[in-house]
């Protein structure tokens, strides 16, 4: 009986078709396979069609992911061979290009020997760029930055040997043929190979070099050169956030960190991402102050010729691996921006000559336990979608204004954008208007209904409003909740835990550490931390003294012991203003932030005096927890009209009262805010008769905190994001989640 | 025009805040029924022909808490100010009238204080007040007492320096140091116990606007006071009006130390605070170096600097270059300032 199989999901691009043929030569099966605009179709007949089929569901490619699979029975064809029927470009618009893929086992062999042999840009159907070099659609080499190298008579046999590796990969090409690195060193050109080891040698002697890797430029140095690190910390202006590291292999990450099952898994993922590890050891001036690093397997060619190199050279084999971009701009992406942007910061540049097409920062990700927490969803994963229940008509939403990423959903898939950055820098905001035009170009959409965060002074949402077609607005802490609902695909009421740094929210306050109850029709705000006064506008945000002072005014907490235990060191002048301002509520909003609280405990328990970066205060917080069973501070509950208020003045209070060393203030504060939330939580199952839990917003990067709650919520069903960040890089899949669901209700 | 509708039932707060409430009941409101070439243009002065001869007309009223704050005071605010409107309209500022309105009970050397002052500040600018009235409300109807200035002044023949005649290559000049008058005042109204010594900027620029007009004439394309909205709201309205892209060097821009501190410590952008005795000048390349020579070669001037420039673009915008080197959009203040950053 001859079998019509048809296959949908991330099958195009991944070498599902030489699959396909391989495994009918091994089953002895005629007929063929072709893409189309759906997926992949297949026919084949024979007597072992049976185990064919079953081969294909069972054995498909690594980074292949099959959402459905149809056999249907049709009628013998008079035949003799298989065949790859190759696309008519008129029947592909493939609606979903594969994401860029970390090179393959066989291809790291390759650039050991033979013809591929130290050659940079080595990849195949199971490995290599796609996403990143992707001009327009279909996906096809004439259509990608490969399309200006023209394949030499060996790499064109492979590409069209169906049995070959290479069959159909677009982006093939071999030293002879393909793109090549070079860099320029006091007026002498180096290329491919010799310029790699040109580069290598300069990073092994202490520059600072930018490289041009998949979806960016990377600043690079050697992390064991302590002068090196804190020449990069100081011409980027980036005193002490941490930098990622970049190695040669698991080993290698596995000398520095301890690494779980999952973290190892993950590294070794064709996405490849920075992973968050705990250290074994530190390497000063990387991530000073935390107890995790940052690692990332090299994930190309060039990146692993770079590491066998530098390595040989200096026996070293960590390198710094920062996203090559000046302040708050995106990262550079071509090389004569790169040339004068990162002049005064890259001692060298590591270039090549295949155009980066679509910017993708590198991805970041952590685990609790076998939990995935994304900090960023981006190069490995963009643009794969996600898989939403809604089926209406195609969806914008603009997302968040910091950490922006947006989303464009049509049929069924919400497709997230790369990592964008901060709406208020210029360049990121052409950098958002021409991936929005390009995604839209690739899906194949015009969305006109467009969904945006109800924030007045967001500038996303101020460009959601020059956009034509029907705005749904959507407050930030229902978005974050949604996210967790679109995810798990969650049907039925769930009490909502959203912990932020802030959102604008329904009352015109500052919203952040919210229980909500929500049936995706109604959402209703149950409980919050009680509000306190935030003096100063944005900069309430980067000084985290503020915080501080708001809950000790606002507590009537500060006598003048206290004011000289906690604020003595701060600067007078600013202390008194700041504390008039308070005082007559001048430039002040209400604010219920868990995220100004984690600064607050910070600021007045020692743990931090000047946030540095964004939850530099947090991060050092959750580092310094060890002990699950500390006696924890205590959070006053008090109800009003049925509305509970969780006030942490007895926090403040105790701080005060007492010394405290800074890792037992994170331990009793965070076993407080798990026990004040889970009794929240219990008190508000009681009243509703809800048991399902969604937890969202940036706080939930926090694992000491998921810990705590998973240890103590065993009752109840737990929902966390782990497809998108659960901070603001998620915030897009919740608002497209709602517009659908107000769609579908809407008629 | 008469498109926009007013949405609220009451006046509120923000309908007179300068932000966009205030636009709609202007143009809602008082444009739908007053329209006339003259005023729909907006300007900071009314130009009016009378009798052959080019006129600038305006009119304000002064309302601010406190009375007397650093550097100054409710008088002296009333008369600099309608001179400054009547300046940047590129006219010789004349005659002022006054209509004060007092609160019973209000002590009349204090009084005296602020009509002296006022005093004082019609001699330096050169301007006589020629017509007045005055009137008392009942204790509890006014606060202490509200002042309102009108004044006219002579503009040349082929001048114009309203916000639609920036061009292409302009470069922005920046008068002297910002966000003084805004600070102090806000310093008086809400007790913030501000040390450092920042004192209302109230001057009036007519010598400043005059001899920049005498020496350049028709090459000062664009002249504005940096009031309501500061520096930011005059460059927006600039660009828009204009069609212009104008991108602002922060390094460059001036400011003193003290109003840089402070403004940070108060979580409020000195380009977006009011001043009472800045202007903004565009003018072509070639004769920027002379502008910014007699702006800086007259009292009220001599922090001038070179801080920007236009460019001609179909998405008007006012992008800083800050310190770091990032380009941000310089967007006009909200009622409140809230936090964006999570």
């Amino acid at each position: 009986m001859r079998k019509h199989i048809f296959i949908r999901g991330i099958v195009q691009g991944v070498g599902f078709r030489p699959f396909v043929y391989r495994q009918a030569l091994r089953y002895k099966v005629t007929g063929f396979v072709y893409n189309n605009s759906e997926g992949v179709i297949c026919e084949a007949q024979g007597q072992n069609v049976e185990q064919f089929v079953k081969a294909i569901k069972t054995g498909k490619p690594k980074v292949s992911e099959i959402t459905q699979f149809t056999v249907t029975d049709i009628d013998d064809q008079n035949e003799t061979d298989f065949k790859i029927i190759l696309s008519v470009p008129s029947q592909i618009s493939n609606p979903v290009i594969p994401a860029d893929i970390a090179t393959c086992n066989n291809c790291k062999e390759d650039i050991k020997s033979y013809r591929r042999k130290n050659y940079s840009f080595t990849n195949c159907t199971n490995c290599g760029p796609r996403y990143t070099i992707v001009e327009k659609l279909p996906y096809d080499r004439k259509f990608t930055s490969m399309h200006k190298f023209n394949m030499c008579k060996e790499c064109s046999a492979e590409y069209n040997n169906p049995e070959n590796r290479r069959f159909h990969a677009e982006p093939n090409a071999c030293d002879i043929c393909g793109p090549q690195p070079f860099i320029e060193t006091q007026g002498k050109k180096f290329e491919g190979f010799f310029a790699i080891k040109e580069a290598s040698r300069l990073l092994a002697n202490g520059n600072i070099l930018a490289v041009k890797g998949i979806g960016g430029f990377h600043l690079a140095c050697d992390a064991l050169n302590l002068d090196a690190v804190k020449l990069l910390r100081q011409r980027k202006a980036r005193p002490l956030k941490p930098f990622a590291l970049m190695c040669a292999d698991i080993g290698d990450a596995k000398e520095l960190c301890y690494v779980t099952k999952a973290e190892e898994k993950a590294l070794l993922s064709p996405a490849a991402p920075i992973v968050m590890l705990k250290k074994k050891r530190d390497i000063k001036g990387v991530s000073d102050g935390l107890n995790t690093i940052g690692i990332m397997l090299a994930y190309s060619p060039l990146h692993l010729l770079l590491f066998s190199e530098f390595n040989n050279l200096s026996g070293k084999k960590f390198l710094v691996m920062t996203s090559g971009n000046r302040a708050d701009e995106p990262i550079c992406v071509d090389n004569a921006k790169a040339l004068s942007n990162l002049k005064g910061i890259a001692d060298y540049f590591l270039l090549h000559n295949r155009d980066i097409i679509n910017r993708c920062d590198d991805s970041v990700i952590c685990f609790e336990e076998e939990q995935p927490v994304f900090i960023r969803r981006s190069r490995g994963y963009v643009p794969n979608p996600v898989k939403v229940d809604e089926n209406g008509d195609a969806v914008f939403a603009v997302g968040a204004d910091m950490k922006n990423v947006f989303c464009l959903a049509k049929g069924g898939n919400a497709v997230l954008s790369p990592y964008i950055g901060d709406m208020d820098e210029r360049l990121t905001q052409n950098y958002f208007m021409e991936s929005l035009n390009n995604f839209k170009r690739f899906l194949d959409v015009e969305p006109k209904i467009i969904a945006c965060d109800s924030h007045p002074q967001y500038y996303s949402s101020a460009m959601a409003k020059n956009l034509e077609g029907r705005k749904i607005y959507v407050q930030h802490h229902h978005a974050h909740l949604a996210s967790v609902m679109a995810e798990h695909n969650l049907k039925e009421p769930v009490l909502g835990v959203t912990f932020d740094g802030t959102g604008y929210g329904e009352d015109g306050g500052v919203w952040g550490g919210e229980f909500f109850y929500y049936n995706l029709d109604n959402f209703e705000r149950m409980a919050s931390l009680k509000p306190m006064l935030l003096a100063g506008g944005d900069n309430a945000v980067k000084e985290i003294f503020r915080p501080a002072l708001g809950y000790y005014y606002g507590a009537d907490l500060l006598n003048e012991d206290v004011t000289a235990k906690i604020f003595g060191d701060a600067d007078k002048e600013k202390f008194n203003i700041v504390l008039n301002m308070l005082k007559a509520g001048f430039n002040c909003v209400k604010c219920s932030s868990m995220g100004r609280l984690f600064d607050a405990v910070s600021f007045a328990g020692k743990v931090l005096t000047d946030a540095k970066y964004d939850a530099h205060a947090p991060m050092l917080l959750e580092s310094l927890f060890e002990n699950p069973s500390a006696t924890p501070f205590k959070f006053d509950i008090t109800a009003e009209n049925g509305f509970i208020y969780a006030d942490p003045a007895p926090v403040f209070k105790e701080i005060a009262q007492n010394n405290f060393s800074p890792k037992e203030v994170s331990e009793k504060f965070h076993t407080a805010l798990s026990d004040m939330t889970c009794g929240i939580i219990n008190k508000l199952s009681n009243e509703t008769g809800v048991k399902t839990v969604v937890f969202s917003g940036g706080v939930f990067n926090n694992r000491a905190l998921i810990r705590l709650i998973k240890n103590s919520l065993k009752k109840h069903k737990l929902y966390f994001n782990e497809k998108v960040p659960c901070g603001d890089g998620g915030i897009a899949l919740g608002q497209v989640y709602i517009a659908l669901k107000q769609l579908a209700k809407d008629g | 025009m008469d498109s926009i509708n007013i949405k609220d039932l009451h006046v509120t707060i923000s309908h007179g805040n300068g932000t966009g409430k205030t636009g709609e009941l202007i143009n809602g409101l008082f444009f739908k029924y007053f329209a006339n070439p003259a005023l729909n243009k907006a300007d900071d002065a009314a130009e009016i022909m009378c009798g052959g001869q080019k006129l600038a007309f305006s009119t304000d009223s002064y309302v601010v808490n406190p009375i007397f704050f650093k550097g100054g005071d409710i008088g002296r605010l009333a008369v600099c100010g309608t001179v400054n409107d009547l300046a940047v309209q590129g006219a010789a500022p004349k005659f002022l009238s006054a209509a004060v309105i007092l609160e019973e009970g209000f002590e009349i050397k204090l009084l005296e204080q602020i009509v002296e002052s006022m005093a004082q500040a019609c001699e330096e600018a050169g301007v006589s007040i020629v017509t007045g009235d005055t009137k008392v409300v009942e204790k509890g109807k006014c606060d202490a007492l509200y002042i309102n200035t009108a004044g006219i002044g002579v503009i040349k023949e082929g001048i114009k320096t309203s916000s639609d005649n920036a061009q292409g290559g302009d470069i922005v000049i920046v008068s002297g140091f910002l966000g003084e008058h805004g600070i102090a005042v806000l310093n008086g109204r809400h007790k913030l116990g501000i040390e450092s010594d920042i004192k209302s900027d109230a001057a009036p620029l007519n010598k400043i606007t005059l001899k920049l007009l005498e020496e350049l004439g028709p090459d000062i394309h664009v002249m504005r006071d940096l009031t309501r909205g500061g520096l930011t709201a005059a460059l927006n309205d600039i660009a828009k009006d204009s069609g212009v892209i104008i991108e602002m060097e922060e390094k460059n821009i001036p400011v003193s130390k003290e109003v840089k501190s402070v403004s940070g410590i108060l979580g409020l952008n000195f380009l977006n605070i009011a001043n009472e005795g800045k202007i903004v000048c565009l003018v072509p390349e070639a004769k920027a170096a002379k502008a910014l020579e007699i702006i800086k070669g007259l009292p009220y001037g001599e922090n001038a600097a070179v801080c920007g420039r236009a460019h001609k673009d179909a998405k008007p915008q006012v992008l800083l270059t800050t310190a770091l080197g990032a380009k941000v959009v310089m967007r006009n203040s909200s009622s409140q300032e809230l936090p964006r950053i999570c």
